[in-house]
């Protein structure tokens, strides 16, 4: 190997600026693919972190009961009743030994945290000012594992709420002029009402929720709705996003409730994900073929240009296959040098473009990066393999050119 | 009388193509170890077609070569280029030196093919060579730093570096002025009397082929003692 090593490192350097520009060609090609690609991935965690950071993975309900139908009452057949079936008001089923369905969801494959909790619609007033809520009781501590509310706390506090307190989103407060330590009425859908302080103010990024959704205690939601000791839901947060549809699967399948996914219920958003992805994908593929084109066509060039001196390397018993390997070595120098290259400046891009703060964010909020590239060490790693698998393919074709030429021809042609 | 170095016997060379041209007609040489043979012929006359065949650079369409009494027809491509490497040194008419070596490493080369790494021995044995044609001051110098005189000198040694039995010279002086010629010549001579190499010259000058121990006129593809 030391004669086509040498070799090589002698035609590389003496190459000079075209040497310079075909490894300026991958590195540019990598920089590009994993620059792109962090930014997507940057872009994709930050909005699936939004996404999911406020909901739970997994939303776990009681069965609905199937209405029955006259048939099924009075034994008849179907053909001899004419039936309608018309679902219940949208009313949840209540859990009843919703502790010992905790215990069996928290053994679950992919089960980071579970929460029990009451849910329902209501309506929050202050003074003559009324508007609908989401009013949503659990215990701070248990839920706050699931969706991380005080991550998103501008004011106030969650954990460690009073049954008396209530935690709302800013949109709500602004619209209904409420501040820490105001005092609203919130009357649930069954009629019963209670007033709250407030004790903490948030901010998801997602108006849905930051404009209705109230947060209370367990106790106060049970009083409000009267379900006694039951809930209605219970939360369940995932170490594997992605594994939520297979975790609701089995939900249903071993305990008999009811389990919806934050991917059957956000459709739209895995399509988009997946559209990303496959956008990074290609760009990261085209980048990386056209770097081989012209890797094989400066080598190929080279190739041409030396003939007279591998005739005569092989006139002096060099064999096709070292003239082969000097080729490829060539070709996995430039790809080893511009890939690292590339990999660094990637690299480096995705940490600048991180200090570009957003404009236009609320006084008080800590600013986000404009562009959240990560850097991700698969991608890195991959694109590089990827790049330097390309430029060997690439060299294969101009080095096999080389290994074969007949010395006697090129000679003769001299 | 010493021991045949290289024996060819009824080497015909055909040229394919829509008319296939016969350049040699059977040729039967002898080359002895030690021995310096001149060969002649008008341009065209299959020379260096010989040479090559001689060389195992090209394959005859008929006939044997054998080179210390092993056939090259028996020989895969590996083990010929393995021949070329220990058995056989090439000069052409063009020294064909590689510009990024330096003109010790150049000289070096057939080692570096066989070895990858020169053993100090080479070095200092290639070092000697060098020096004795007069290149010890050149030593570090590239090819294109080189006289066209250099360069040739440079070329015999490479020829030379592996220790060959034979050496193979397609008109080394054909490029050459008529002092360096004469100097590569001289050279070439006093490595076959000094070190027992056995030298096929082919070459243009009858001057410098009359000096040969031998000279072979190659005609209308025969071969014939001159």
């Amino acid at each position: 190997m030391g004669f086509e090593l040498q070799l090589a490192i002698r035609h590389l350097r003496a190459g000079g600026w075209q040497t310079v520009l075909i490894m300026a060609g991958v590195a540019i090609a990598v920089t590009l693919v994993i620059f792109v690609s962090g930014l997507i991935y940057g872009v994709q965690e930050r909005w699936l972190g939004i996404l999911t950071g406020s909901i739970a993975h997994v939303t776990v309900t009681a069965p609905e009961p199937e209405p029955r139908t006259l048939a099924q009452v009075t034994g008849r057949s179907e053909d001899e009743v004419i039936t309608r079936v018309e679902r219940r008001a949208q009313q949840r089923e209540e859990i009843r030994q919703w502790r010992d369905f905790n215990r069996a969801l928290s053994s679950f494959p992919h089960v980071r945290a579970t929460s029990a909790a009451v849910e329902g619609q209501g309506t929050l007033t202050r003074g003559e000012k009324v508007t609908g809520v989401r009013i949503l009781g659990a215990d701070p501590d248990a839920h706050n594992r699931i969706i991380r509310l005080t991550e998103d706390l501008i004011d106030g506090r969650y954990l460690g709420l009073a049954t008396e307190e209530v935690v709302i989103g800013y949109r709500l407060a602004e619209e209904m002029g409420l501040a820490l330590g105001d005092r609203a009425r919130i009357t649930s859908s069954r009629g019963i009402e209670q007033t709250f302080t407030v004790a903490g103010i948030f901010d998801t990024g997602q108006e849905g929720i930051d404009a209705s959704w109230a947060f209370v205690t367990l106790r106060a939601a049970q009083r409000l709705f009267a379900t006694g000791t039951a809930v209605t839901t219970i939360s369940l947060a995932l170490d594997d996003l992605f594994a939520a549809n297979e975790v609701a699967d089995q939900v249903i399948a071993s305990l008999g409730l009811e389990a919806d996914s934050w991917m059957r219920e956000n459709p739209q958003a895995l399509s988009g994900l997946r559209a990303q992805s496959a956008t990074a994908f290609l760009i990261s593929a085209f980048s990386l073929i056209a770097a081989g084109f012209a890797i094989a066509s400066v080598l190929i060039v080279s190739v041409l240009k030396r003939s007279r001196e591998i005739g005569i390397l092989k006139a002096m018993g060099a064999r096709e296959r070292q003239i082969l390997r000097v080729f490829t070595l060539e070709g996995l120098g430039v790809a080893l040098l511009g890939a690292t290259v590339g990999a660094a400046l990637g690299i480096a891009l995705i940490l600048a473009a991180r200090q570009i703060p957003q404009v236009g964010v609320r006084p008080g909020q800590v600013p986000e990066p404009l562009l959240p590239g990560v850097v991700r060490w698969q991608t890195v790693l991959g694109t590089m393999g990827a790049a330097i698998a390309i430029t060997i393919l690439a060299s294969v074709f101009p080095a096999r050119r080389a290994a074969r030429l007949d010395p006697v021809e090129v000679i003769r042609g001299g | 009388m010493a021991e045949p170095i290289i024996e060819a016997k009824g080497i015909r060379k055909v040229y394919g193509g829509v008319e296939p041209v016969e350049v040699l007609h059977g040729i039967d040489l002898t080359i002895r170890a030690g021995e310096f043979v001149a060969v002649v012929g008008q341009s065209g006359s299959g020379k260096s077609t010989l040479l090559n065949i001689l060389g195992a650079l090209d394959r005859p369409t008929e006939g044997t070569v054998a080179l210390e009494g092993v056939p090259f027809q028996e020989l895969e491509s590996d083990d010929l280029a393995n021949l070329r490497n220990c058995k056989i040194g090439f000069i052409f008419q063009y020294h064909y030196l590689l510009d990024e070596f330096t003109c010790l490493e150049n000289a070096l080369m057939p080692i570096l093919i066989r070895k990858g790494v020169p053993d100090p021995e080479d070095v200092e044995r290639v070092t000697e060579l060098l020096r004795r044609v007069g290149l010890g001051h050149r030593l570090g110098n590239r090819p294109p730093a080189l006289s066209g005189g250099e360069q040739q000198r440079t070329a015999v040694v490479r020829a030379l570096a592996n220790e060959p039995r034979l050496v193979l010279a397609d008109e080394p002086t054909g490029n050459l002025d008529s002092i360096s010629g004469k100097q590569v010549y001289d050279l070439m001579r006093s490595m076959n009397r000094e070190l027992g190499i056995a030298f096929v010259m082919v070459t243009h000058d009858d001057r410098l082929a009359r000096e040969a121990d031998r000279v072979l006129r190659i005609q209308d593809g025969y071969l014939e003692e001159a």
